[in-house]
């Protein structure tokens, strides 16, 4: 299990005046769930890739699991951290599903009798296994980032970061691989740290950052950020359903209880009042 | 009186090099400045459906008429064009398609292909950019050096100039978040009140819910509901054999019913309607 | 679902020739490329095409589906034959116009090379259809081993070379829909002269070069994240092993290049 502490960064593109992050500090409990929320362009996708060392921040630091991220700590940092892209297409990389799994094992120079009882319990994990064989352009959206998932599994990393990696996939799909994110934070002790606006995951969340013009504006437990639908909508995020379902029966005159409660707590909540 | 605006009769496509019908035999009828919802699983036929209303592709058999036209197996390919005088279409992810050096010679490229006057293209392009809410400054700018939702509605604006009756949208929602999304919807709608025909392929059964008076279901080729959002949603099982899922506001009446509580709209479309039926209900307790 | 067939792409079905290693494959179907160019007779000619003939048989793929393969290249292969015989000179000459002629020579020439192309696809069809492209590349892979000597970076040639053909399905995928999607904004591919029609053709490769550099740059960040170095060592999942059907396989080359040879001399 690891934590992610993230100091004081700052980071500018080498051919741009502004940055795109300015001090931004907090760190990441193991087994945790954060989610980075934010307008396009605010600077959560370079954060996410800062975290993962495929960007270098022009100051501050960040360790991962007591390891500073640096140029020379790239390889291990890579093998703690998995990362999942918004596109599935252009992440996966083997002419089958075995061949994108063995992609990362490969760079890890796993000898390749090893490989496939690996393979395979990846792909179990997130049940694919029956599609082992199967090329990428017969396989969906949803199907392919669970392959990208299984790629990362193989690894056993410690932390997963997803890069809007839910955006592009259909409902169904996207609540599939969210339950199966859940399972593998509760059963493995990954923490999950996802770049997202879909409010159906950032409910999920233990925590949430909310980063505005390169900085961050507010963090802590996401009882407290999802409350504040001010912010939520200025972000463009919008507010959670939970939260507008509550606020549509404050107005009608229904008496709620004081503290947050999330959709699951809600709809228990209401089934009671309604026995 | 209503008229309509796409009939198909009978409509069979099978892909070049495919043995499986893509559409195997589909029928209905489009009023005009209805707003309609196609929603169906990947391969369900609903992308060959509207390709085929927007004369992409041409039947094998059956019949389709659309602004006074009649399409079938026969048809000439001068026929087929002459529909996207009249129907446009926003592909998904459309800022994909983008290729001009400036955003207002991207948004004139349809237009031009119609054949239009320069002045009126011109006119169009204005337009085009205002309703998608982008400011005239843009125009000479480089599509590709915008943001990626500020691209999405170029590419849109470049459908809207050609002034279509009837607009086929593919997920145009997809990968935006909450505020571009609503945003979207209330410009789609706003066209659908101003009488433009929507036909909308869609995943998110919210946005059926909230915008569609008229939903189509697709499976293995064929329609297998055409019916209002209502009637579809308040038979769940069959949504979940499709791989469909329902919006939420049904979703958590149908929970709240399925634990004992006695709401009579099961299928509130809204989650105004929703808190409404709770309040009903609550308040017959009290 | 589909049974799409084009030229260069895998036929899914099994056969003796689908089991066989693509390294021995690869090699007879070079050494029969090399081979043709020895055919010096009618007899030698029919020799290798009974050769291929047989192969077309062992591979389970019906003769139709590779007409269908090589149907859209025919008229590629009439027109240089066309040119062939009109454009060569020699022997006898049965007609001419201007610097145009049909002679006997031409006549000859444009048999050889006809005769060429068509053996030349069929045996590269014979291969792919076999053969699963990865495996192409993995046998491709084992050829250039050798290079390596010279500092050839074949590991990365190879990688790269996979991912190529793995986006192929993608980027054609792509085009379609870009072509779609222009057709929809009234654009009619059909229409005008060839510089128009060449003019058509902006709308549809701008987007497809945009589209694919976005693609390689994420392809890349997402290659650097799953902790690829390209100067670092990497093991191979796909190990290739020889079987004795591959040794079988190799003595029908040997068979073919005796008999070759052979016809050659005491014919």
């Amino acid at each position: 299990m690891a934590g992610i502490k993230v100091r004081n960064i700052t980071f500018k593109y080498p051919d741009s005046k502004a940055p795109v992050l300015k001090n931004i500090s907090f760190n990441v409990e193991p087994a945790s769930w954060t989610a980075i929320i934010g307008h396009n362009g605010s600077g959560k996708s370079t954060l996410a890739r800062l975290i993962d060392g495929l960007l270098i921040p022009t100051a501050g630091s960040i360790e991962i699991d007591g390891i500073r991220v640096s140029e020379a700590t790239l390889g291990i940092i890579h093998q703690q951290i998995g990362f999942v892209f918004q596109n599935p297409e252009n992440q996966f990389v083997g002419a089958t599903v075995a061949d994108d799994v063995a992609f990362g094992l490969e760079n890890r120079q796993v000898l390749p009798e090893k490989m496939e009882k690996k393979i395979n319990d990846a792909l179990e994990m997130v049940g694919m296994l029956k599609y082992k064989d199967v090329e990428p352009i017969n396989l969906s959206g949803g199907q392919k980032q669970r392959v990208a998932l299984a790629g990362i599994l193989a690894l056993m990393p410690k932390i997963i970061i997803l890069d809007e990696a839910t955006s592009m996939l259909d409902p169904l799909a996207r609540k599939e691989i969210l339950t199966l994110l859940k399972r593998l934070r509760d059963e493995q002790g990954i923490s999950i740290i996802s770049i997202t606006h879909d409010l159906d995951e950032i409910e999920l969340a233990d925590n949430i950052i909310v980063i505005n013009d390169a900085q961050i504006v507010k963090q802590g437990a996401a009882a407290d950020v999802l409350k504040n639908e001010k912010l939520l909508t200025e972000i463009g995020v919008g507010i959670p359903v939970s939260q507008r379902l509550q606020l549509l029966l404050a107005t009608r005159g229904i008496n709620l209880p004081n503290r947050y409660l999330n959709l699951e707590e809600l709809k228990n909540w209401l089934s009671q009042q309604l026995q | 009186m209503v008229k309509s605006a796409v009939t198909v009769t009978n409509l069979h496509y099978t892909y070049p090099n495919t043995t499986t019908e893509a559409l195997a035999g589909v029928s209905l009828t489009i009023q005009e400045q209805d707003f309609v919802a196609i929603v169906g699983q990947t391969g369900s036929g609903k992308s060959t459906l509207v390709s085929l209303i927007d004369g992409l592709i041409q039947p094998d058999s059956g019949q389709l008429n659309i602004a006074g036209m009649t399409i079938d197996a026969t048809a000439k390919a001068s026929q087929l064009s002459k529909i996207h005088h009249h129907v446009g279409f926003v592909f998904q992810f459309p800022e994909q398609q983008l290729f001009a050096e400036t955003v207002a010679e991207d948004i004139a490229f349809g237009p031009h292909n119609l054949g239009w006057s320069e002045e009126k293209i011109q006119v169009a392009i204005d337009r085009a950019l205002m309703m998608v809410g982008l400011p005239l400054e843009l125009k000479s700018r480089s599509p590709f050096a915008l943001s990626g939702g500020q691209m999405r509605r170029v590419a849109i604006a470049g459908v809207l100039a050609m002034k279509p009756s009837i607009l086929i949208l593919d997920e145009p929602t997809a990968g935006l978040d909450t505020q571009a999304t609503n945003e979207l919807l209330t410009l789609i709608k706003k066209l659908n009140d101003n009488g433009t025909t929507i036909i909308m392929v869609t995943h998110q059964m919210e946005q059926v819910a909230s915008y569609a008076n008229r939903v189509i279901a697709m499976n293995k080729g064929t329609i297998i509901a055409d019916t209002t959002p209502q009637q579809l949603f308040s038979h769940p099982d069959d949504l979940i054999n499709l791989s469909l899922t329902l919006p939420v506001s049904v979703e958590i009446a149908q929970f709240l019913n399925n634990k004992g509580a006695k709401l009579t709209n099961t299928e509130p479309l809204s989650l105004e309607e929703l808190a409404d039926e709770i309040v009903k209900v609550m308040g017959r307790k009290r | 679902m589909t049974n799409k067939i084009v030229f260069g792409s895998y036929v899914p079905v099994k056969s003796i020739l689908h089991r066989l290693d693509p390294r021995i494959k690869l090699i007879m179907c070079i050494a029969f490329v090399i081979l043709i160019f020895f055919v010096n007779s009618w007899l030698t000619g029919l020799w290798l095409f009974l050769a291929l003939l047989l192969a077309i048989k062992l591979s389970n793929v019906a003769v139709k589906q590779y007409w269908q393969g090589i149907k859209p290249l025919f008229l590629i292969i009439l027109i240089t034959v066309a040119f062939q015989i009109l454009f060569s000179s020699g022997g006898k000459t049965y007609w001419h116009w201007g610097i145009m002629a049909i002679t006997y020579d031409g006549l000859i020439n444009s048999l050889i090379i006809f005769y060429r192309f068509i053996v030349i696809i069929t045996a590269s069809t014979v291969l792919t259809a076999t053969t699963p492209t990865f495996q192409i590349a993995d046998a491709l892979a084992w050829i250039m081993k050798p290079l390596k000597i010279i500092k050839v970076p074949v590991n990365q040639i190879t990688l790269m070379l996979s991912i190529a053909l793995r986006f192929v399905p993608t980027i054609m995928d792509e085009t379609s829909k870009i072509m779609k999607a222009q057709r929809a904004r009234g654009m009619n591919f059909n229409d005008g002269n060839i510089l128009t029609r060449i003019k058509h053709l902006v709308p549809i490769l701008i987007p497809l070069f945009v589209n694919s550099f976005k693609r390689a740059e994420e392809l890349a960040t997402a290659m650097e994240a799953r902790g690829y170095d390209p100067n670092a060592v990497r093991t191979h999942y796909r190990q290739l092993t020889w079987h004795s059907r591959d040794a079988w396989a190799g003595l029908g080359l040997i068979i073919v290049v005796i008999g070759l040879f052979s016809i050659r001399i005491f014919f």
